[in-house]
């Protein structure tokens, strides 16, 4: 009951803060808030791109030759083996003469040269997609046990593209991390400063406090619940900023545009909206803490 | 923790306070200060008063010697239990220090409050504090709404509100005209006839012939006279 009383006192002397220094505190909610914005953009943009790196990844293919010579029995057997396999989601047959619309389609000079031959040279395959997320491993398995297969001539699957997808991939996380981190703690320091400035207005305040007999924890008490329901406000505010954000460009792209293909349909993973407003009430209490750093020896040093 | 009836509220044994090296604000003081006593603390400006009150709430510590408040050695008291120990001395300033965006109720009431005291308790002692200075019926008011004699004896309720052993005043009535220092004093008087030792620095001589009372009186640190 003691400890409650605690709480409620700390955050009802927080809020009164707030709002008898209602300027300086918009001030510091715009100033958090925008930092919080930047902070959650840059999460959306490299969560985006890495969102469409592993899109690509799923869509690569697995092209599996077969034997010209191989039965429509033996055809017909493979694809259900392929289709069979827990790494393949799809397995859809190419015969030659689609093959080769496909080539006069992306090639059209070969496909001529091809036309031109007694006989179209190109073999009967199956187009495999794989089912996402891709596990090398098994996808590398998966593939030795097809080219054991009778009837298959010869597997092909772009290693190397995976592989520079991959790497774009873990890049594109680390920079969204470092960029998280960075700028975490430049807004940190922003709710710190501005927390400081907002301490000092109160210097009187606190040096009243000290004399009285407040422990060092009730004088910091306020501060820490004004500064979290301050971050709460502004990552409250940063989120509908992202929000209005996201819709402006959903909007402006319009209905068809390529660029909606990639986009996830809410700014943020709920996961993150949640961090990013849980992390500016820790950041705001962080730095109503912080910001009392000397508020012991304001006490001590009092005019007399 | 307090003291026996025959051991001081307040002593000081060959205490020092240098604020720079040859410099010193109080020199070799020693006195005792009894229990229920009424004393004033006088000398020019520059005496070492506010130095003297300073070292009894350890808002500074002595460079030599030794403080014993309320039966406590002041060196003893480490940083946590400070708190607990500053609520034992009620303090009133010159300069009122009342929060000026609280109500006076609120001023009163703030060390109740941030002891987690129940709202009806506080409502209760706030108000009792208030009516022994004449203004409760100025609960809601803030400070600036209030004069400078008004504000001082908020600012007495407010020491009181914890019913303190010892009350310590720094020129209380420096900003106050001859009537209003006069009727502060007698607020004084009246807290001390109570049971509470109170220690009042000002340099009014006027004043201290009026109220009487023992007078200890320093002189650029030194203590000149009333040190027993």
């Amino acid at each position: 009951m003691h400890l409650l009383r605690k709480a409620l006192y700390f955050f009802s002397e927080g809020l009164v803060g707030l709002w008898r220094h209602k300027g300086l505190h918009l001030f510091a909610i715009f100033v958090v808030a925008l930092s919080l914005f930047v902070l959650g953009f840059s999460r959306y943009v490299t969560g985006n791109v890495s969102r469409l790196l592993r899109s690509w990844e799923q869509n690569l293919e697995v092209r599996v030759f077969l034997d010209p010579d191989a039965s429509e029995e033996l055809r017909n057997s493979l694809e259900e083996t392929l289709s069979a396999q827990p790494t393949i989601a799809s397995a859809a047959y190419v015969s030659p003469e689609q093959a080769l619309d496909v080539l006069a389609t992306i090639a059209p000079s070969f496909a001529t040269l091809a036309e031109e031959l007694p006989e179209n040279p190109l073999p009967p395959s199956f187009a495999l997609r794989l089912e996402g997320p891709m596990d090398p491993a098994a996808v590398r398995e998966t593939i030795r046990r097809i080219e054991r297969e009778e009837g298959v001539d010869e597997v092909l699957f772009d290693w190397d593209w995976v592989n520079r997808l991959r790497t774009y991939t873990r890049f594109a996380a680390f920079v969204g991390w470092v960029l998280f981190a960075t700028l975490g703690f430049a807004a940190l320091f922003t709710v710190a400063a501005i927390m400081r400035i907002l301490a000092l207005s109160r210097r009187d305040e606190i040096a009243i406090l000290h004399f009285i007999g407040a422990t060092g924890l009730t004088v910091r008490g306020p501060f820490v619940a004004g500064g979290a329901l301050l971050g709460l406000l502004a990552g409250g505010v940063s989120l509908v900023l992202l929000a209005l954000g996201h819709w402006l460009l959903r909007r402006d792209a319009g209905e068809d545009a390529l660029l909606l293909t990639w986009i996830s349909g809410t700014p943020l993973p709920w996961a993150e909206q949640a961090i990013l407003a849980a992390g500016g009430a820790l950041m705001g209490a962080v730095g109503g803490a912080v910001s009392l750093g000397s508020a012991k020896s304001w006490g001590d040093k009092t005019r007399g | 923790m307090g003291v026996g009836n025959d051991s001081p509220m307040i002593r000081f044994y060959h205490v020092s306070k240098y604020y720079r090296k040859e410099v010193a604000a109080l020199s070799e003081v020693t006195l005792r200060i009894q229990p229920r006593q009424f004393c004033f603390l006088t000398g020019p400006s520059g005496a070492g008063k506010s130095t003297f009150l300073k070292l009894i709430i350890r808002e500074e510590r002595p460079s030599q010697g030794q403080i014993i408040v309320n039966g406590r050695n002041l060196a003893a008291i480490s940083g946590r239990q400070l708190p607990f120990f500053r609520r034992s001395i009620g303090v009133v300033f010159q300069d009122f220090r009342l929060i000026p965006t609280k109500t006076i109720y609120e001023n009163v009431s703030l060390l109740l409050t941030i002891q987690g005291m129940p709202i009806g308790e506080r409502k209760r002692r706030a108000f009792e504090a208030l009516q022994w200075v004449g203004l409760q019926s100025r609960l809601k008011a803030f400070p600036e709404e209030l004069s400078g004699g008004e504000q001082q004896r908020v600012a007495i309720a407010r020491a009181l509100i914890n019913r303190p052993a010892i009350l310590l005043a720094d020129e209380p009535t420096g900003n106050l005209d001859p009537d209003l220092a006069y009727e502060i004093m007698k607020l004084f008087r009246e807290v001390n006839a109570a049971g509470t030792t109170v220690v009042v620095a000002t340099h009014d001589r006027q004043l201290i012939r009026d109220f009487g009372g023992r007078v200890i009186l320093l002189d650029r640190g030194r203590l000149v006279d009333g040190g027993e």
